[in-house]
């Protein structure tokens, strides 16, 4: 019963929020000087003053500010975004087009980032003062410090050109559709090995470290050593009682991630020209696209909003002294 | 009866930021089979320091030294070895036994596991024991505490389940540190009672650390007074409480809410002393009614009384 | 804990690189006998030599003055955001927690509502709709991440508002302001101090990101970022062009890195750790053992 309390007053939360997201995405878009339409009409110098009033009418700009907002939520609610100023086409259809190559990027480097980063963390807690702790995490620190951009374009001048031994271009090669299948799948992955390794170096860092702090902190705790006191063997003190504690905070991490899974990328995507959705953002803000541009802020917002949501849900689960109040016991 | 823990000059450092402390030094006892020994002595006075000490439970890098340390007639060689005596040989209970509790375990979890690793039982008799030993600590009915979190238990309940945990090591010896302190008075008889009915039953030696002189009166089989890091007085129970030798031991009595006590408590006065910086000789001597000119100048050895108590004061230099 | 602090050989490492790199920035110039605008015809993507110790870009730009000028924009646009900041940020959190009720509430919904947006996402958009100067840029930076510093100000002061202290110095007629300033708002000092350093590097780094997608110091005005960019074409074969400023951004997120870690470690009390590794000497010996 209290779970799902619990769960309604979170999400009772997330309303006045998700209010708020949308009246500041749209302002923030109509703080531009100038008219969206310039973007369309700005090259063409024929374009008469009628045309121009035209396209104002059908994107709506001519009408009061406030209507516009009425009208933009409206149709937000029911997931139109209306049409991207730069092709026409509709903005979901653009957004959807770009999500998977994102997703998977994104998702690979989350997987690598808490499949080697926890591990490391709790390594270096537990061998703490060792020369293991003191350079895997000089390491890391490096790893942390290194802007991801100048990473790209080192690992794409040493491997990708002067060894040659993975593609620095886009997602797939350009006899991709000549391939059989396997390879395809192969194909892919050799595209995608250098951006999620540069994604995944600095989340690495930070999730490493926020282990090992947390590590240290849990191994000084009372509980763990008492476990010690009854001869539990080391393996099972550190594993089964101090990493499951130290864990916990990490699944609000882990819910935190989320919105960086589609907005994490513009900078390597438009490095690496993978067709993702962080380099659809780029290109949507060179152009000033407005629909798109606003659409995706408010994604992101929304996604980060449920990430937070997801997080806390994911908390609560895990931890029985919030599943559980205290009892009657 | 049968001696199953002896300790001789047990010396014990503890790592700070600028060195290393002395916490515990030239400590020595004994515990018999199905005796209480009360450890007594003001907060700080190293008592947990020297019963964690005696199964390598201190912080890494703390030097441990001592003469003999020798359990159920097996001498360890080096603090190292003791290790192998946690669980099996010696149990602890502690203070604050909810801190002491894996909070992401239901109680019933932790005292099963306790019998699976140390014991060596198979999960289906481990499931039935645990539900015993709940029971025997008074958690009834077992089915239902055995899903309890420590977070939903009162502190007296995880004290149990802390009692319960030493019962699955099946020791020679139990440590129990301040297991009472915190709790109220009701509760404190209470849980006092069950762990000595469950040492005699066991035949445990209990090493019991307290600074209530008057729990340790009410309990304590044989007593031993600390002070600053060293035994002051030992000897049987009545001897020590009725009849102290010691000063410290003297002003620690005295200072008991009894039950004739009218006007103010008395108290030591001065005030306990810094470990980084002791007093010269005797280190209760600036608080002490009765020092002597010798008392500044050297540590005063222990004498021992015909009645069998030990003193570590000159004044009983020439009994 | 300031003086613990200095001490610490992590924050010297980090003050005396952060200070070979305002000297770069801010004297390096007037030393240099090359412009960084200037063009050397004769020497285009030219290989470090003795006449350019950098060598130069695509352009004949020395690489060395380029890298000076872009350390004073860089650090100064860093300090600047953090200032605007943290002062942002500290005014919301000390009001939002010293006064509560439904200012608080109010003020902390926009909080959240602030931090739901990807800061990449939203700085971009924000650039997009505003021209890439460097006020306006400094004024993003600024505004997107105060939010950080609210919080921690808000929890500190929710903690000690009712402190006795606190209600002493009302009782005696303090006004609410100097109640606030003088002795809430110091005792937040030092986790706002932390996050302000790494707050400069935030603000450095992602003005470097800025500049490298074209969206930040505009050329011809050289940004560690920009450079990076020109860098993009002559990858496989000027190496010096991407080098440089590539090290010269990650030298100093190290430095301020190396900063905020030790400044974390000496200003904010932790009491996990009160036992140490330094020195075995016994301490308080004054009697024989035995």
């Amino acid at each position: 019963m209290t779970m799902i309390v619990f769960l309604a007053k979170k999400i009772g939360q997330m309303v006045p929020v998700l209010l708020g997201i949308t009246v500041i995405s749209f302002f923030v878009i109509h703080l531009a000087p100038g008219r969206p339409s310039d973007a369309l009409t700005e090259l063409n110098p024929k374009v008469s003053l009628e045309v121009r009033e035209r396209l104002e009418k059908i994107y709506g700009l001519d009408k009061p500010l406030g209507q516009q907002f009425r009208d933009w939520s409206v149709r937000m609610v029911r997931l139109d975004f209306g049409s991207s100023f730069t092709d026409g086409r509709p903005v979901l259809a653009k957004i959807l087009q770009t999500l998977p190559v994102t997703l998977l990027i994104n998702l690979a480097s989350l997987a690598l980032i808490l499949g080697i980063g926890i591990p490391l963390g709790a390594l270096c807690a537990v061998k703490k003062g060792t020369w293991i702790d003191r350079s895997v995490s000089t390491t890391l620190f490096l790893f942390f410090a290194i802007p991801t951009f100048w990473l790209a374009l080192l690992l794409m001048d040493w491997v990708g050109v002067k060894l040659g031994a993975l593609p620095v271009f886009g997602i797939k090669s350009i006899d991709h559709a000549y391939l059989g299948g396997p390879e395809k799948v192969l194909d892919v992955a050799r595209h995608l090995v250098l951006p999620v390794t540069v994604s995944a170096v600095a989340g690495l860092a930070g999730i490493s470290r926020y282990v090992h702090q947390n590590m240290v902190q849990t191994l000084q705790q009372p509980f763990i050593l008492a476990c010690r006191s009854r001869a539990l063997p080391e393996h099972l003190v550190i594993y089964r009682h101090a990493l499951r504690n130290a864990l916990l905070p990490v699944i609000t991490i882990v819910g935190l991630s989320l919105p960086g899974l589609i907005s994490g990328s513009v900078i390597f995507e438009s490095i690496f020209a993978i067709p993702g959705t962080g380099r659809l953002f780029f290109a949507s803000v060179m152009a000033r696209d407005y629909p798109v541009i606003m659409a995706l802020l408010v994604l992101g917002a929304v996604l980060t909003l449920l990430g937070n949501f997801l997080a806390d849900v994911g908390y609560a689960l895990a931890d029985p002294r919030i599943r559980y109040p205290k009892n009657a016991a | 009866m049968k001696e199953i823990l002896r300790v001789e000059n047990l010396c014990v450092q503890l790592p700070l930021a600028d060195g290393m402390l002395a916490v515990a030094r030239d400590v020595s006892f004994s515990l018999f089979e199905g005796e209480i020994l009360c450890c007594v002595g003001e907060s700080g006075c190293g008592k947990t320091t020297t019963a964690l000490a005696l199964t390598g439970l201190l912080p890494e890098h703390s030097h441990v030294s001592f003469d003999r340390l020798v359990f159920d007639g097996e001498p360890a060689r080096d603090a190292r070895a003791c290790t192998r005596w946690r669980g099996r040989g010696i149990a602890n209970i502690f203070q604050e036994a909810t801190a002491h509790l894996d909070p992401l375990f239901c109680v019933g979890a932790e005292v099963r596991e306790t019998l699976t690793r140390t014991r060596g039982l198979e999960a289906r008799a481990a499931r039935d024991e645990a539900r015993r030993l709940l029971e025997r600590v008074g958690l009834r009915p077992a089915e239902d505490f055995e899903r309890f979190y420590p977070h939903q238990l009162s502190g007296g309940m995880n004290q149990r389940v802390l009692v319960a945990l030493a019962l699955a090591c099946a020791p020679r010896v139990l440590i129990a540190d301040e297991p009472t302190t915190g709790l109220d008075q009701g509760l404190r008889r209470e849980t006092a009672g069950l762990i000595r009915e469950l040492a005699r039953e066991e035949g445990w030696a209990v090493l019991w650390i307290t600074h209530d002189v008057g729990l340790a009166e009410e309990i304590a089989d044989r007593a031993v007074v600390m002070y600053a890091g060293r035994i002051v007085e030992e000897g049987r129970a009545e001897a020590v409480f009725k009849r102290p030798l010691h000063p410290y031991t003297q002003a620690l009595l005295a200072c008991r809410p009894g039950k004739e006590s009218t006007g103010r408590l008395p108290s030591i006065p001065g005030e306990v002393p810094n470990f980084r910086a002791l007093p010269s000789g005797c280190a209760f001597h600036p608080r002490c009614a009765r020092r002597l000119e010798i008392c500044d100048k050297d540590i005063p050895k222990t004498f021992c009384q015909p009645n069998g108590q030990r003193v570590r004061c000159y004044l009983l230099q020439n009994a | 804990m300031l003086r613990n602090f200095l001490k610490k050989r992590q924050t010297r490492f980090g003050l005396i690189l952060i200070g070979l790199f305002l000297a770069a920035g801010f004297l390096g110039p007037h030393l240099c006998p090359w412009q960084p605008d200037a063009v050397d015809e004769a020497h285009l993507l030219a290989p470090p030599s003795r006449g350019h110790w950098m060598g130069t870009d695509q352009l004949g730009r020395d690489v060395l003055s380029r890298l000076m000028a872009g350390a004073r924009i860089s650090l100064v646009i860093g300090f600047v955001v953090v200032l605007i900041a943290t002062a942002v940020g500290v005014f919301i959190g000390a009001t939002a927690g010293y006064f509560g009720g439904a200012l608080d509430a109010v003020l902390m919904r926009f909080v959240d509502v602030a931090l739901c947006f990807p800061v990449t996402f939203l700085i971009l958009s924000v650039i997009a709709v505003l021209e890439p100067s460097v006020t306006n840029i400094i004024l993003i930076l600024g505004l997107t991440g105060w939010m950080g510093q609210a919080r921690l100000v808000r929890a500190e002061v929710l903690s000690l508002k009712n402190r006795e202290f606190v209600l002493l110095a009302r009782s005696y007629g303090a006004s609410h302001g100097r109640i606030i300033l003088r002795h809430l708002v110091p005792n937040a000092a030092g986790p706002v101090i932390v996050a302000a350093v790494f707050g400069v590097a935030a603000a450095i780094l992602a003005e470097a990101g800025l500049s490298f997608l074209g969206l930040g110091i505009q050329p011809p005005t050289p940004s560690w970022g920009n450079m990076l960019a020109d860098a993009r074409s002559t990858l496989g074969v000027a190496w010096w062009q991407s080098l440089f400023p590539g090290t010269a951004i990650f030298a100093i997120l190290i430095a301020l890195n190396a900063l905020g870690e030790s400044a974390r470690a000496s200003l904010i009390h932790d009491p996990s750790t009160p036992f140490g590794r330094s020195g075995r000497r016994p301490l308080g010996e004054k009697g024989a053992p035995r």
